[in-house]
């Protein structure tokens, strides 16, 4: 089993995450021909996204649907509650990152290395930020993991791109994410004493540094 | 266990479409205040969408995790496969469908009863429109539904379909079946479908309903 990465990807981190987390035997690889778009990758996966999961005989495209896979197909050290309902938070938490949270923080991306800021746009987008990261903080349990005493898929959903918030927030002349909202401050400081954590994001960090000296 | 439900959402109708197949004990309610965003509704649902569903008081939402919790909860008849590697497939289209066919269509539904139509824009989004159907082409193995056994990835995608069927003839567009063989035959086996057939009168219905008050005659 293979999954198809780039390390900067906050979506190819929550399933390294989960890789890391379950200690599962699956290999990462970088993309075919290095480029999303390359003949190479499209010839494997032609939606020309990052993560993919090489299964046997099939590919497994969406970081969800293969954290989905992988809970499945390794169970040993879940990553899921045991009850439906607790298991419906923990996707709501991760449907929500994916369809609301990540959205307008990703949408801000090219505006922190612009020359040319349109500061107009990064209001809106921040305000949205604000208040979807306000959601977020009603959402979360007490602690100390999103959902309470155990680490789960919502977790790793959204910790790749807190680092990413925690570094252009202020870039953007914002106040940290976590700035007014204890449940989430506690949160971030409590994931990232996790090994499985501190890999992901060492590895975003590295990757990061990289694309910012090839003037990305 | 209750649904927040309204009709003409083809989110909803994913819903109802799990419900009706499962014969599930879920009451179907309207929005409480008539409006998402009421103030009644932001009480139980802060993010003001439908649908939810409100268990022992507590409210989950969006429909693909409401899927899932149904499929845990009622277990029979399941609308996943066993494998995990099928169930992954099934998740591929709802995913599919939510993530990158919906929004082209949502796109172009306020031009179906714009009077001066914005070419470019219906353009534009029809050619989005395109790629993404061509993509769920290669996501499907209809024998006879979606992925074999009638499956929450077929809840997933008949409501949209039916919309999406209405808006490329509306807009004179190639229907989505022209040239998609697995879409052509997933279409004609879906419909066949009793939950389907009920959830597709409804949004209809719903849409007839909408479209009367904007003034828009349906061809159909």
């Amino acid at each position: 089993m293979k999954l198809y990465n780039t390390n900067l990807s906050n979506y190819a981190s929550k399933c390294r995450l989960v890789i890391y987390e379950k200690g599962v035997p699956v290999e990462i690889v970088p993309i075919p021909g290095g480029d999303l778009k390359s003949p190479e990758y499209l010839k494997v996966y032609p939606m020309g996204k990052t993560p993919s999961l090489q299964a046997e005989g099939q590919m497994i495209g969406e970081s969800e649907v293969i954290n989905e896979f992988l809970e499945e197909k390794f169970p040993a050290k879940p990553l899921l509650p045991k009850d439906p309902e607790g298991r419906a938070k923990s996707r709501s938490i991760s449907r929500f990152h994916d369809l609301y949270l990540e959205p307008p923080l990703r949408a801000l991306f090219p505006q922190v290395s612009a020359k040319e800021k349109d500061h107009k746009f990064i209001a809106e987008k921040l305000a949205e930020v604000t208040q979807r990261l306000d959601q977020l903080e009603g959402a979360l349990s007490s602690g100390p993991y999103a959902l309470g005493s155990d680490f789960t898929l919502a977790d790793c959903s959204l910790t790749p791109t807190c680092f990413f918030m925690n570094l252009m927030l202020p870039m953007l002349g914002a106040a940290a994410f976590t700035t007014g909202r204890p449940k989430l401050a506690a949160w971030w400081a409590k994931v990232q004493e996790r090994p499985a954590v501190q890999k992901v994001l060492g590895e975003q960090q590295e990757a990061l540094m990289q694309r910012m000296q090839q003037g990305g | 266990m209750r649904l927040y439900n309204q009709n003409g959402s083809h989110f909803a109708a994913k819903c109802r479409v799990a419900i009706y197949d499962k014969g599930a004990p879920v009451e179907i309610v309207p929005i409480p205040g008539g409006d998402l965003k009421s103030p009644e509704y932001l009480r139980i649902y802060p993010l003001g969408r439908t649908p939810s569903l409100e268990v022992n008081g507590t409210i989950i939402g969006e429909s693909e995790v409401i899927n899932e919790y149904l499929e845990e909860r009622f277990p029979e008849p399941p609308l996943l496969p066993a494998t995990p590697e099928d169930r992954a497939r099934v998740r591929a289209v709802g995913r599919h469908v939510d993530f990158y066919l919906e929004r082209p269509f949502y796109a172009l539904f306020p031009q179906l009863a714009a009077k001066d139509k914005d070419q470019v824009l219906i353009a534009a989004q029809l050619a989005e429109i395109r790629p993404r159907l061509d993509q769920l082409e290669t996501l499907l193995a209809p024998a006879p539904f979606a992925l074999g056994n009638f499956s929450l990835a077929d809840c997933s995608l008949a409501p949209l379909m039916l919309y999406a069927q209405l808006t490329l003839q509306l807009l004179n567009a190639a229907p989505f079946s022209e040239g998609r063989p697995r879409l052509a035959t997933w279409w004609a086996a879906v419909q066949q479908r009793p939950s389907v057939q009920r959830v597709h009168a409804e949004m209809l219905e719903a849409a007839r309903q909408l479209m009367q008050s904007m003034d828009v005659s349906l061809a159909s």
